[in-house]
């Protein structure tokens, strides 16, 4: 499966604030996937604002960390939240997952707007966030306690350790876990309520490459076998890249969609081919660091500038 | 063959038990019989400290006389009532400062530290006029000791609990009182426990020391040791101590047990 790189082009349109549904069709047709209906998750010109307290004059201050941010989810997707440490990526996913209020604006799953958690949404935090006191299968039984038996529960926490390959392991407690056991542990269990959305923050960003690598493409296995739509978050461009059926790129804070990016490539091919040394990769990783690279460089300067602030500010206290 | 190797295990794994207890209890047998040694060669002067075997025969013989067997179930009974008032107040206290209420608990932290270094021995006289009985005053005291290590390791469980933990809970729909049990509570358990422990001690001391004083009804072991020192009986003195501090080894134990099981579920 050879995709010439004029098609490719065309095929990787930018498209801003809410797509054109037919055009998103087009795109993802090109990635094996069949879009039937309006945007399963549409996220709706959300605004964060964070009450901070100004360290210097003990004013309470209002700290923008999401700007207008605007995406369509479809069901099945594969997408990929790309952004600098600090834009808010956690922020939107903690809105997603019900967790914390939209400041403005609503995010809504099949035409429902969202005000609390849902079983219908699985979450992989961005820290392993194991509970250390309870065991690896007793772990995954945690969200099923409440609504079913213990025998039923754990019947099932053994199947969802088994799709992540951790059938031996489960009575082992997470500190005798490796970091990517870990991780796999806290996908059963956000897998384990059958949700229809898995929300995952920056899952693998703990685990050494090598491991990294291996989960990404069992992820992408999982997540296609079980028929999820998926919202991922990264600040890694690689990852992005080859896991992504769309890359929604993000701003520097306060955060917004800058860009969505296609990857018209199919997950069977991605992960069939080597698909990480390809050009095609190479190409659309370089397209997507462009993308990235000014925000990068922007949330530093923020950063640069409130040192020099300070520094002012010392000097002048002094001549006082 | 099989059942050879069988027993050739059970046998080894005796042994590794027996083992494993020489290496934990080394310094305490190797103490003891060096105090014995001690003793037997004339280095201790008996008429000030007894020997190991001679407390242990004097407190069994206490014992079966039934001459401290009121004495110990007096302080048995006052240190247990005044360390569960400790732990049904503090604890569900120290949720309320460390989980719920920080900001109160910040401003709340210096005067406690100020009340926790007030010892109530020095206001006992006072305490049972107000109180009228001894008994209860005995009780508040022991309490009031034993209340501040289970409250400060409870406020630093509960505020060290890992928000990530709640959010965890909070995604899968649990509610507040859930949350509480199987998130906030259990993350907090060895900080708990680790007060109670601290809180055991404190609360003997405590009691020990008000009946020292005699103002109780004139019962409870260190009412006994006091007067076993008026009268001149040095292997009662030791056997009172030995027996007091077999009942707060005895305690902590049951404490841990109770760690163990509750951590396991
Ligand atoms: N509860 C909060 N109160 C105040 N500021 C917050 C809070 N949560 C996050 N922030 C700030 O919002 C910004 C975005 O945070 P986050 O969503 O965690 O970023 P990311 O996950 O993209 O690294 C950061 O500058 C962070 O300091
Ligand atoms: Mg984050």
């Amino acid at each position: 499966m050879n995709l010439n790189l004029s098609n490719f082009n065309e095929n990787t349109k930018i498209i801003k604030g809410h797509d054109n549904i037919s055009e998103v069709k087009e795109e993802l047709a090109v990635n094996g996937k069949e879009i039937t209906g309006p945007p399963k998750i549409r996220i709706d010109n959300v605004k964060k604002i964070f009450k901070t307290k100004n360290n210097k004059t003990s004013k309470i201050e209002d700290f923008i960390a999401l700007n207008d941010v605007n995406l369509d989810i479809y069901k099945g997707e594969f997408l990929v939240v790309l952004g600098p440490s600090g834009c808010g990526k956690s922020t939107l996913l903690d809105i997603l997952g019900g967790l914390s209020p939209a400041s403005e604006g609503e995010v809504k799953i099949d035409d429902n707007v969202i005000t609390e958690p849902g079983l219908d949404r699985g979450i992989v935090f961005q820290q392993y966030a194991l509970l250390p006191w309870r065991n690896a299968l007793k772990n995954v039984t945690f969200p099923l306690e409440n609504n079913k038996k213990d025998a039923e529960s754990e019947e099932i926490a053994r199947k969802y350790l088994a799709l992540v390959g951790l059938s031996s392991f489960e009575d082992r407690y997470p500190h005798e876990l490796s970091g990517g056991m870990k991780q796999r542990v806290a996908i059963a269990r956000a897998l384990a309520i059958d949700p229809e959305i898995l929300l995952m923050d920056e899952p693998f960003a703990a685990v050494d490459a090598q491991t990294r690598a291996i989960l990404q493409e069992d992820l992408l296995k999982i997540t296609e076998n079980t028929k999820k739509t998926v919202i991922f978050i990264t600040h890694s461009i690689d990852e992005a890249v080859f896991l992504a059926d769309r890359v929604a790129v993000m701003t520097a804070r306060p955060g917004t969609i800058k860009e969505i990016v296609n990857i018209p490539f199919s997950r069977h091919h991605r992960i069939a081919t080597d698909f990480k040394n390809n050009s095609d990769f190479i190409s659309l990783r370089r397209r997507v660091w462009d993308l990235l690279k000014e925000e990068v460089i922007k949330s530093q300067e923020i950063t640069e500038k409130r040192i020099k602030f300070e520094e002012n500010e010392n000097i002048d206290g002094g001549g006082i | 063959m099989k059942l050879e190797s069988a027993k050739e295990n059970q046998i080894y794994k005796i042994f590794a038990h027996v083992r494993s207890f020489f290496i934990k209890f080394i310094a305490i047998i190797l103490f003891i019989i060096l105090w014995e040694v001690l003793s037997i060669v004339g280095v201790f002067d008996p008429n000030f400290i007894s020997s190991p075997t001679n407390i242990i025969i004097t407190a069994w013989q206490l014992i079966i006389h039934g001459m401290i067997i009121e004495d110990i179930l007096y302080t048995l009974i006052r240190v247990i009532i005044g360390i569960s008032l400790a732990i049904l107040i503090a604890i569900p206290l120290g949720f309320l400062l460390g989980g719920y209420f920080k900001k109160i608990e910040e401003s709340l932290n210096p005067f406690f530290i100020l009340l926790e270094q007030f010892n109530p021995l020095t206001l006992f006289h006072l305490l049972i006029l107000v109180t009228i009985i001894n008994e209860l005053s005995t009780v508040i005291i022991i309490y009031w000791a034993a209340q501040w290590p289970i409250l400060n390791n409870t406020v630093t469980g509960a505020k060290n609990v890992n928000p990530t933990y709640v959010k965890v809970a909070k995604a899968t729909k649990l509610d507040k009182f859930d949350i509480f049990w199987k998130v906030q509570l259990r993350s907090s358990l060895s900080n708990i426990f680790s007060g109670i422990r601290l809180g055991i001690l404190s609360g003997f001391l405590m009691a020990f020391g008000v009946e020292m004083m005699g103002m109780t009804t004139g019962k409870g072991l260190g009412y006994f040791i006091m007067n076993s020192q008026m009268n001149g009986e040095v292997s009662f003195i030791w056997a009172g101590i030995f027996i007091m501090t077999l009942l707060s080894l005895l305690i902590t134990l049951s404490i841990n047990q109770i760690e163990k099981y509750l951590c396991k579920n």
